[in-house]
């Protein structure tokens, strides 16, 4: 099996995965986003999500309407799990109970719910199911990670699906003619240098938007691959930067950064990380 | 949990949830940020009981209402390339009652939202009128 020199173990990276999410999960869905100045968080709320008291008269109809003390409850249960998920106590059920009360809390403002906080909790959720909790946790289980490698690989394939399907997304008219990224310039939701400089004219977007839908599709695919990981890797970070510069969307270039950590080093071909070829796989897990 | 219950997960993670909500038609699950082109546009109008019609700013209707849906609906008497318009005809009846609470002693109220799924895409109107008292 070929792998890095110094490439980390799967659990370090996992762990570093599991603090860098939680901490992002705490920031947006508490008033550290408000010390951001991200204008998804409402302000004076502490917690996302937490039932509206008087002056306004409703949300539009929730999805799964629940009472207003339900709704508290959630938030409060949300942030402790979370807290827990990031500190490593009881890492895998703390994740999962925080991701999916996180979607039961936005479930009540269903027009509040975006990528980015869909990355962050199912993003909880897959890393609570990755053997995250073995390292940098304040307990780690008493068990040694059983098949971290494995872990590491699920979330890999997730990662890079959120690319290719952002890419095929893309692959309809009125993207591909450039017109879409027209209504974005012009909106002022793609903005700065960046911009000015790729996407100032008709031409320049009807040149950049299969660009953009094709490259996407190929990162997701280029990641997945032993042999393209670490130029992908290399691209991604310098295509979030741009998006970043472009679009400041959210928190979602940090989400995306602690979640491409996961590829740093070889971790192998994916029958012995899926066990596929299980005496290989005992070999190389040993 | 062993590795191959891992890939299965990595299937539901990677494939499963994004296809499900693609076939659902949201795709609210599927990661469409930024691509999608489809857009919308509302007009309040409230009517008194001599029959006159007062159009009402949709950013009004915006000051009512709790939560995401102040944004979607601040501005947009013009259109919004937003992929939100459909939840918002799905919601017609509470955004008509909101408009009753508006206007000043209205008779009655209309909301309309015009919807655009794509750039060219033919308008679609969804329309609903209701009695406020």
């Amino acid at each position: 099996m070929r792998r890095g020199r110094a490439a980390p173990a799967p659990e370090t990276l996992l762990g570093i995965a599991r603090v860098g999410m939680g901490a992002l999960f705490l920031t947006r869905t508490t008033g550290l986003a408000g010390l951001l100045s991200l204008s998804v968080f409402p302000l004076g709320r502490v917690l996302l999500g937490w039932p509206d008291g008087a002056g306004a008269v409703a949300h539009l109809a929730p999805l799964l309407p629940l009472p207003s003390w339900a709704v508290a409850g959630a938030c409060l249960a949300r942030t402790l799990a979370a807290a827990l998920f990031t500190l490593g106590l009881g890492t895998r059920p703390a994740g999962i109970a925080a991701g999916l009360l996180g979607y039961l809390v936005v479930a009540q403002d269903p027009l509040g719910f975006n990528m980015t906080l869909h990355t962050i909790y199912l993003g909880t959720i897959v890393l609570a199911c990755a053997d995250s909790g073995s390292r940098f946790a304040l307990k780690p289980p008493f068990a040694p990670a059983r098949a971290p490698r494995a872990g590491l690989g699920m979330v890999r394939l997730w990662v890079a699906s959120i690319y290719i399907w952002a890419g095929i997304a893309k692959l309809h008219g009125d993207w591909l003619s450039g017109r879409v990224l027209g209504t974005l310039v012009e909106g002022g939701i793609v903005r700065g240098p960046v911009a000015a400089v790729l996407l100032s004219t008709p031409a320049h977007r009807a040149t950049a938007a299969p660009l953009v839908a094709a490259g996407e599709i190929l990162l997701g695919l280029a990641l997945c691959a032993r042999r393209t990981r670490r130029v992908a890797l290399g691209v991604a970070v310098v295509v979030h930067a741009l998006f970043q510069a472009a679009l400041a969307p959210d928190l979602f270039t940090a989400v995306m950064a602690s979640l491409l950590v996961t590829f740093v080093g070889d971790i192998g071909p994916w029958r012995e990380v899926f066990g596929v070829d299980a005496r290989a796989a005992e070999v190389a897990d040993a | 949990m062993t590795p191959r219950r891992r890939l299965a997960l990595a299937a539901l993670f990677a494939v499963g949830i994004p296809a499900a909500s693609w076939l659902q038609g949201s795709g609210a699950l599927a990661y469409r940020m930024y691509a999608r082109s489809a857009s919308y546009r509302v007009r309040v109008t409230a009517w008194d009981d001599r029959g006159q019609p007062t159009p009402i700013a949709p950013t009004a209707l915006a000051q009512k209402v709790r939560g995401a849906a102040r944004q979607h609906l601040a501005g947009s008497d013009h259109w919004l390339y937003f992929p939100r318009g459909p939840f918002l005809v799905d919601h017609l009846d509470e955004l008509a009652r909101l408009a009753c609470e508006t206007a000043r002693t209205p008779a009655r109220a209309a909301v309309e939202i015009d919807l655009r799924r794509t750039l060219d895409g033919p308008i679609e109107t969804h329309a609903r009128a209701v009695a406020c008292r």
